[in-house]
């Protein structure tokens, strides 16, 4: 018995996918309409916003020297608020829109790791900083000089633009498809396969002996965050079309879920440690557990309460069975 | 999003180092104040409410900016008298 347990916490993903098997059991059993395939493929539509953003804190996170970035949710507001007014107000074609929205994520992205790898300004300062400027920007561009001073969402837009978030294959939704599902097998390759992503871990897990195997840190850690932030704009870009409406404030309460995700999937908040496949069950875990939360009845107020003991629960779990294992 | 990143800013812009180690509470104290003063300067000023996290975001890069390059400037400093005190560098 003792042999099996250890096993299990040795390994993260074991770790992950046994946790998985019980909630998914558990929330079988016990909420009423959970296991039902339209519920099942609904959920995973709300997992591919939270996926990304979480995909992006885990590249940034892993690439060490207190990688962080808190301004994940504000480039999503704004690239979601550029590709709406573009569209909605301003008229122009979603083949021009979305791409601009993507680029605008990717901008912000390189100057958040620009400002990190040559400033030496900490990570949590200049992400900090740069929320506040981009959540600012959403604001400000949301303004729509016609109706008043103040800040207004943007949808209306024509019925091609729903597509990404509505329309399903198979019952699959096709963001999860055909943006989500390929972006993560995109990344498994690149982290695992490709030289980048093996001088990200070293990077992450010691920058000095990096730096001295001729490692350029500091350019690796500016496409870490410049990744970030397309991955970010992609999560705009997919929730717009899916609630039918660009907000600037859509992408504010993401930011902590993302980062929590991260470390539960394993993901060392010191850097050079954690894997994709962790981050996507960890993924899979949270949202199986919003949603069955949501099906129950149950209040949103107590709900973070409940994520935030179970989240604690589980890495307390975690580190007393290894601390047990090493005796 | 409560006040929980703003607190963040007033304690950096007061000079705590995130790095831990150095920081002061009068810092933090002044930080919060020169925060609720830009804020409350903006709105006096007719400054839409909307650029206010432009301010805060810029006014945080630009101090903490200074306070590293003040800081360098003071290694270097030490480094040059301990090199010419035969100390050899850094």
């Amino acid at each position: 018995m003792k042999g099996i347990v250890d096993r299990i916490i040795a390994d993260r993903m074991i770790f992950l996918s046994v946790l998985f098997v019980l909630f998914f059991i558990v929330l079988s059993v016990f909420v009423r309409d959970f296991f039902t395939l339209y519920n099942l493929t609904n959920m995973t539509q709300y997992a591919v916003e939270l996926g990304l953003l979480a995909l992006a804190e885990t590249f940034v996170i892993l690439s060490g020297g207190g990688g962080i970035d808190l301004s994940v949710g504000a480039m999503m507001s704004l690239s979601a608020m550029l590709i709406g007014v573009l569209i909605g107000r301003a008229g122009v074609n979603q083949a021009v829109a979305i791409p601009a929205g993507l680029a605008a994520g990717f901008i912000m992205g390189l100057l958040n790791g620009i400002l990190v790898a040559y400033t030496l300004i900490p990570a949590l300062i200049v992400t900090l900083a740069t929320q506040y400027i981009y959540s600012s920007l959403a604001l400000l561009i949301a303004v729509d000089p016609r109706f008043g001073p103040n800040p207004m969402p943007v949808s209306n837009f024509n019925d091609a633009f729903y597509f990404v978030g509505q329309f399903r294959i198979f019952e699959i939704p096709f963001q999860v498809l055909c943006i989500f599902i390929p972006i993560v097998i995109i990344l498994l390759l690149f982290l695992n396969r490709t030289s980048f992503g093996r001088r990200l871990y070293g990077v992450g897990s010691n920058e000095t002996a990096a730096l001295f195997s001729g490692i350029n840190v500091k350019r690796t850690r500016v496409w870490v965050y410049t990744l970030a932030g397309l991955l970010s704009a992609f999560s705009g870009w997919i929730i717009t079309s899916r609630v039918a409406s660009a907000r600037p404030d859509i992408g504010l309460s993401y930011l902590l879920e993302a980062i929590t995700i991260a470390v539960l999937g394993g993901v060392s908040i010191k850097g050079g440690e954690g894997t994709i496949g962790g981050v996507v069950l960890a993924l899979i875990i949270i949202t199986m557990l919003y949603n069955g939360m949501d099906l129950q009845g149950i209040q949103p107020i107590w709900q973070l309460g409940i994520l935030g003991l179970i989240l604690i629960g589980a890495v307390l779990l975690n580190t007393a069975l290894i601390a047990r294992r090493k005796i | 999003m409560g006040l929980e990143l703003e607190v963040i800013a007033a304690v950096v812009l007061g000079g705590t180092s995130i790095m831990g180690g150095k920081g002061t509470l009068i810092g933090s104290f002044l930080g919060a104040a020169l925060l609720g003063i830009v804020q409350n300067g903006m709105v006096l000023l007719n400054i839409p409410a909307l650029t206010e996290g432009l301010v805060t975001g810029l006014l945080i890069i630009v101090s903490v900016l200074i306070d590293i390059m003040r800081a360098r400037g003071y290694r270097d400093s030490t480094a040059r008298t301990i090199g010419s005190l035969g100390g050899g560098s850094q």
